[in-house]
């Protein structure tokens, strides 16, 4: 069984085949914005290489996000519409449990917190335990903090870790009281990470998460009523 | 039998379609925003962007189904390249090469503007003649353009277009000031119902300057219509109230629907074409559907105005391009780049 894995939320893009569920290649994706080529471009050398064809993948493992927006919605797109001829399988999944699995490889932390910046003043965070078996689990649900606040939601034990550490750091948004915890520089979730937990989740039997990005940005910006403000829309 | 499907996502509407060689609507699955973008008062590029990924996969399959063929029985895939809002296009354009290269087929690369002239010739009763001469007029929310298609297989040659507002985008703010809902159009087609057309004189547009290259008398000016329906408004309170508003409501018709229908007619004198047509959301208005039947009448012109179906953005017109022989077929399928704003018929002899 063929399976490739896209994880394009940050800009270091990547694609992983697996074959029988063990990693064959990785490829990056050269710079995506609002272009798809290179996806297509790293697609088309990686099966290739595998002497692949689309139609022999049978299952297309899509990282969600949070992230950058042209790139979730490629990764998702290009998943499903490859597998929708032939019914292949689509699993989507959270993109920071990538990070995670790197950061518990490197560190042994109990608890890894993955932090982004969400704009507007707010930092969102997922807070990642592991099962006996290593799999990182999402403890609870994602939380937009502001972040001086931070520290009084990543517990103490926690290993902090973000693909946009430089940028946290540069604008003043990560506490003193969280930064000695933290994993210093950016690091990029993976598609290799991400399609070894998409297919441990699989055996374990744990169901796909909604094939569809997941947004933790307003999407405009908002006014007092909670609606993006007029500004904002562009009449037809 | 050649089938080709066809994706739209270039602004609003999700949209799939299943056409089959030379112009046979085999399927036509549209999802209109409307709902997601009303409480703005415009399409949110954002929001549209959000909608496309979440719905195109179904209305794919929807449109496949409907048409009652299988994977296997594609022919090709067209797509809505250019123009439109580019993360809109994005998703239609990396949906269609991801089919194309699972499917091992053809990627035909389709102009939003050049489906909504093609899709005069959709429908089984199609009064037109492919082949001869039209002054082709396309008028949407985005869009106010008038073309000559020469016929055959040539190009369409732009004759002029809006220096601002386009038709549905005036009537869009007008209704807005006029308390009216979103959309506009139908929105003020409803309100303007008995009114009289002439109470409120407004400005119908007449540009001095023109784009370059392209005849001011062709081209189409709407930004003083809002205007002059904003002080309107601000000297007669009243305005928003019926009967007024019903009179206003019909002025404002009567403004945009004149304006477009005296260009058509100079064109078509101009060139001496023998065919008349029409296209785009503006061109489900009764009013303007009117006013160019009796167009075409007096010059002894054949009318061909899009079916009301495919008038606003649908993937039917995007695959009848590629059926038909036109769109721009790109290898591999992986180089087509989306281009957000690209001009039909400006370099055309």
């Amino acid at each position: 069984m063929i399976a490739v894995s896209i994880e394009m939320s940050t800009a270091q893009a990547s694609l992983a085949l697996f074959r029988d569920g063990a990693l064959v290649a990785t490829t990056r994706v050269g710079e995506t914005d609002r272009r798809d080529a290179p996806v297509f471009e790293a697609l088309t050398r990686l099966l290739n290489n595998a002497a692949a064809h689309p139609a022999d993948v049978s299952l297309w493992i899509a990282g969600r996000g949070p992230g950058r927006y042209t790139g979730l919605r490629a990764a998702l797109t290009l998943a499903q519409f490859f597998a929708l001829p032939g019914g292949a399988e689509v699993y989507a999944l959270n993109s920071p449990i990538a990070l995670a699995a790197a950061a518990r490889r490197e560190t042994g932390a109990p608890i890894i917190a993955v932090i982004g910046d969400a704009r507007r003043g707010r930092c969102w965070v997922g807070l990642f335990r592991f099962t006996s078996d290593g799999l990182p689990q999402l403890e609870g649900d994602w939380t937009l903090q502001i972040p001086k606040h931070l520290g009084e939601v990543i517990p103490s034990e926690a290993v902090c870790v973000s693909s946009e550490y430089e940028r946290l750091l540069a604008r003043d948004l990560l506490p003193p009281q969280c930064r000695k915890r933290w994993i210093e520089g950016d690091r990029f979730p993976e598609s290799a990470d991400l399609g070894s937990v998409a297919l441990a989740r699989r055996r374990a039997g744990i169901l796909s998460e909604p094939a569809m990005p997941l947004y933790l940005h307003a999407a405009v910006a908002l006014s007092a009523d909670g609606l993006p403000g007029p500004r904002s829309a562009e009449s037809k | 039998m050649i089938c080709i499907l066809g994706i739209e996502t270039s602004c609003d509407e999700t949209a799939a379609a299943v056409v089959a060689a030379p112009s046979r609507v085999l399927s036509n699955v549209v999802h209109s925003q409307i709902r997601e973008h009303a409480p703005y008062g415009g399409v949110v590029p954002e929001i549209a962007s959000r909608a496309h990924v979440e719905r195109l996969p179904a209305i794919v399959e929807r449109a496949r189904a409907e048409a009652g063929i299988a994977w296997g029985e594609v022919d090709g895939i067209a797509v809505t390249s250019e123009p439109g809002l580019a993360g809109a296009l994005l998703v239609g354009v990396t949906a269609a090469k991801a089919l194309a290269m699972r499917l091992d087929r053809p990627l035909i690369a389709v102009h939003h503007i050049e489906a909504h002239l093609r899709s005069v010739f959709l429908g089984e009763d199609c009064p037109l003649d492919p082949r001869a001469p039209t002054v082709a007029l396309v008028v949407s929310g985005g869009h106010t353009s008038l073309f000559h298609l020469p016929g055959g297989n040539d190009a369409p040659r732009l004759l002029g277009v809006t220096l601002d507002d386009a038709a549905g985008e005036a009537l869009d703010k007008c209704a807005q000031l006029l308390g009216l809902e979103y959309p506009g159009g139908p929105a003020i087609e409803r309100a303007a119902e008995g009114g009289d057309p002439a109470r409120v004189p407004l400005p119908r547009g007449r540009p001095s300057a023109g784009v370059e290259g392209l005849d001011p008398a062709f081209c189409f000016s709407f930004s003083g219509l809002k205007t002059a329906v904003r002080y309107f408004v601000r000297d007669h309170p009243e305005a928003r109230e019926s009967p007024l508003l019903r009179d206003l409501a019909a002025s404002c018709e009567e403004a945009v629907v004149a304006a477009l229908v005296e260009r058509v007619e100079a064109a078509a004198h101009r060139l001496g074409v023998g065919q008349i047509a029409a296209a785009g959301g503006v061109a489900r208005n009764r009013r303007l559907r009117q006013r160019l039947a009796e167009a075409a009448a007096q010059r002894g012109a054949r009318l061909g105005l899009a079916p009301p179906e495919f008038c606003t953005d649908n993937a039917a017109m995007v695959a009848a391009v590629a059926a038909a022989g036109f769109g721009r077929t790109v290898r591999p399928p992986s180089a087509l780049e989306i281009r957000p704003t690209a001009p039909l018929g400006l370099d055309a002899p």
